[in-house]
């Protein structure tokens, strides 16, 4: 019989340029994972551990996961990468979830990290593309945000979404980023500033666009039979569910629905037996402000074509309908490629629990963590419950 | 026995994007110049597919590529003109180069070889010129040739510069009877309404090929040259691949039908025209590391996912045009340039550029 999961302890490190090493990063989020479980957890009980990384820069590519875990203090574990891009430590956290929830072991870790900015901008220039289509996209001088550019341009074609509404998502995820004290970029901004901002790729601005950024997150699940040892609180996962796509997105149906997003969101909404109108808060996958809209759309929160409107009429607010990034999204928290996912479930693990601080939604009772690889091949969607 | 009827059947011609004012000696005024994604392998092959294009085949014995350099590039040409790369020659060093090959082709042509002859040259150096001259040469080809029958070299030469092999046979164009061969034989009309090269540009493209630091070598989006070559038909002459099994056109080429499964194919040789579906501009700085070297010499760049006339689309980068005019719906065509160079290997395939 499949158990039911808790989440029993997040934690995270700071996000941002910080000049850090990849396991001090880890080391320090699984340090606070452990703490916050309310009544203790002996890191030997873990039986499992899975690390999302994209490699980013190519330091320590390969057994990346025995070096993590080793400076975690866990030795003698069954440990791995998980990689699939940005989505990769949702990915971790999916294997560690399907790995309790199938009985093969009853408290496990799902992590990432990433250390983006301890190289040279020309070096950085190769490894930003890495996770697009190399052999076709990457051959006529796309870059990540030359994909999602042209996803935003075919959205204004479309259904005429205009640059004000790309800029109303990142003035709402920078003034929730300005709250949360981990986050990359901690300053709000304005309309005005983001539409005057230098173009990264037409019609994406500076501004459009989430930073490079170092960072790394932990969750740490138990299963249902042994989650009260540990804890009171647990943050139940209701659904998780995840998807592919085709890699280069000219060879996708769409160039404005990620159907990989769909298809995730659509196998976990089923697992859970909740719909979209159910989510009370959402941590979507902001890596650019169009992909928040796509997000929003393909998560059934707005119909196709309507998603520009929902942050500038406030609908996804911190004290909206339907609260999107309450920790400023990778947009203004920072998108540390293969700490994304884990950081989300970090979130929502605080959110659920009411610890969110300053950026706290009022009382949600159901989470969303959606987390994209590159420009959609990848997806993983996972849904919380108190 | 040779036969007394052997000579050129059909022809054309390139000229590259740019002229520089640049006053020389012997009258000239203008010399051709090639934009940073132009050099003699593109110049060829826009010549070699007029000529095929106005012969209507591409059945040819031998492919001469004549050019005054030593690089070699007949096989690459070959491939990228859909005839098999075992029929190539390279005729190198010499700036008689062209006539020396076409002398040849027509001594074969009297014993039935026919020979697509393409002399390409754009010298490096001091400043010389750009060209590139597609001759088909059969045995039932109606145009002769001699050694020094080519009446308005100087006047080419004024516009054109000293584009070594390619310069003698361009101006014996001028002098042939358009009825008397396939193909556009009007140099003088396409030497007309030319851009200017900005002084700038022109150095940046005689010293491309030098990476800037740090992108000398490939590290995390590295295309090899295998997987490049392996997929050459699509990459240099737009062939897709249509399941032979339920019908269902690919492009670029998949491991399985997206249809149906199956793995078999036929080869698609798709229209090389389309629309533009959706488009970006890199700005300045933002550009792939295997870009900035053209970055750092054109300015912004404009590239997009065009959508073939036959259906597929496909992600290309845009060229011959600037940033500003593109619009969602602009028709474009296919052309043959170069992509970029890395670890001293240059990779060329298809842009689009406005039709």
């Amino acid at each position: 019989m499949p158990r039911d999961v808790a989440v029993v302890g997040a934690g995270m490190s700071p996000f941002g340029d910080l000049k850090r090493t990849a396991k001090s990063l880890f080391a320090e989020a699984f340090s606070e994972a452990v703490a916050s479980v309310d009544k203790g957890l002996d890191p030997a009980a873990i039986r499992e551990a899975y690390v999302g990384n994209m490699g980013f820069g190519g330091g320590q590519i390969g057994n990346l996961a025995a070096l993590m875990t080793e400076h975690a203090r866990m030795l003698h574990v069954p440990t791995r990468k998980v990689e699939n891009a940005c989505a990769s430590s949702s990915y971790a956290f999916r294997d560690a979830y399907l790995a309790v929830r199938s009985g093969a072991a009853d408290v496990v870790v799902a992590g990432g990290v990433e250390v983006m900015n301890d190289i040279s901008d020309v070096r950085k220039r190769f490894w930003l593309g890495v996770s697009g289509d190399t052999e076709w996209e990457r051959l006529a001088g796309l870059t990540f945000p030359g994909v999602y550019a042209m996803m935003a341009a075919r959205h204004m074609h479309e259904f005429g979404t205009t640059r004000e509404q790309l800029a109303a998502v990142a003035v709402k995820n920078h003034a929730n980023g300005a709250r949360n004290p981990k986050a990359q970029f901690r300053k709000e901004i304005t309309i005005e500033k983001a539409l005057a901002a230098p173009m990264v790729a037409h019609p994406l601005g500076l501004y459009d666009c989430c930073g490079t950024t170092d960072g790394a997150a932990c969750a740490i699940l138990a299963a249902k039979d042994v989650a009260r040892e540990y804890t009171d609180a647990p943050v139940w996962v209701l659904g998780s569910g995840a998807a592919s796509d085709h890699l280069a997105v000219h060879d996708r149906e769409s160039m404005t629905r990620l159907d990989a997003t769909a298809a995730a969101a659509g196998a976990a909404y089923a697992q859970a037996g909740i719909a979209a109108k159910d989510v009370d808060v959402a941590e979507v996958h902001d890596c650019f402000t169009i992909a928040e809209v796509l997000a929003v759309e393909d998560l059934g929160f707005a119909a196709k074509g309507a998603g520009g409107r929902l942050a500038a009429e406030g609908t996804t607010a911190r004290d909206g309908e339907i609260p999107v990034n309450p920790s400023g999204g990778l947009k203004a928290k920072g998108h540390p490629l293969g700490a994304t996912g884990a950081a989300q479930v970090y979130e929502l693990f605080l959110q659920l629990r009411g610890e969110a601080g300053d950026r706290q939604v009022a009382n949600p009772e159901i989470g969303l963590a959606h987390n994209v690889g590159g420009s959609g091949a990848t997806c993983a969607v996972h849904l919380f419950g108190r | 026995m040779g036969s007394t009827k052997a000579g050129i059947a059909a022809v054309g011609f390139c000229l590259p994007r740019y002229v520089l004012e640049a006053p020389g000696s012997e009258g000239v005024v203008q010399r051709s110049a090639p934009g940073f994604d132009e050099d003699p392998i593109t110049m060829a092959v826009e010549a070699g597919e007029r000529a095929l294009a106005a012969a209507g085949t591409r059945a040819v014995d031998v492919l001469a590529y004549a050019t005054s350099g030593t690089a070699g590039g007949g096989a690459l040409v070959a491939e990228a003109l859909g005839i098999d790369p075992a029929r190539a020659r390279d005729v190198l060093g010499s700036p008689d180069g062209g006539e020396t090959a076409l002398a040849g082709a027509l001594d074969a042509a009297g014993s039935g070889t026919s020979t697509l002859l393409i002399a390409t040259d754009a010298p490096e150096g001091e400043p010389h010129g750009a060209a590139a001259v597609a001759l088909l040469v059969t045995p039932d080809g109606r145009v002769p040739w001699r050694r020094g029958t080519s009446p308005s070299l100087s006047a080419i030469r004024s516009r054109v510069g000293e584009a070594g092999a390619a310069t003698v046979l361009l101006s014996f164009l001028t002098g042939v009877e358009p009825s008397d061969v396939r193909g556009d034989v009007d140099v003088v009309r396409a030497l007309k309404g030319r851009a200017t090269i900005r002084p700038e540009l022109y150095e940046a493209v005689r010293r491309r090929g030098r990476s800037p630091p740090g992108t000398e070598y490939s590290q995390g989006a590295y295309v090899s040259p295998v997987t490049y070559r392996a997929e050459a038909k699509a990459r240099y002459r737009l062939v897709g691949e249509r399941c032979t099994a339920c019908g269902r056109l690919h492009f670029p080429p998949r491991e399985a039908c997206l249809g149906c499964g199956a793995a078999a194919w036929e080869d698609a040789p798709l229209r090389r025209t389309g629309t533009v579906y959706a488009f970006t501009v890199i700005g300045k700085g933002a550009a792939p590391s295997e870009f900035l070297e053209q970055q750092e010499a054109t300015g912004e760049y404009a590239t997009a996912v065009v959508a073939l006339d036959d259906g597929p689309r496909v992600a290309a980068m845009l060229t011959d045009v600037e940033p500003k005019a593109v619009a969602i719906g602009m028709p474009v065509r296919m052309v043959f340039r170069r992509l970029y160079t890395q670890e001293g290997a240059t990779r060329y395939g298809f842009k689009f550029a406005p039709a």
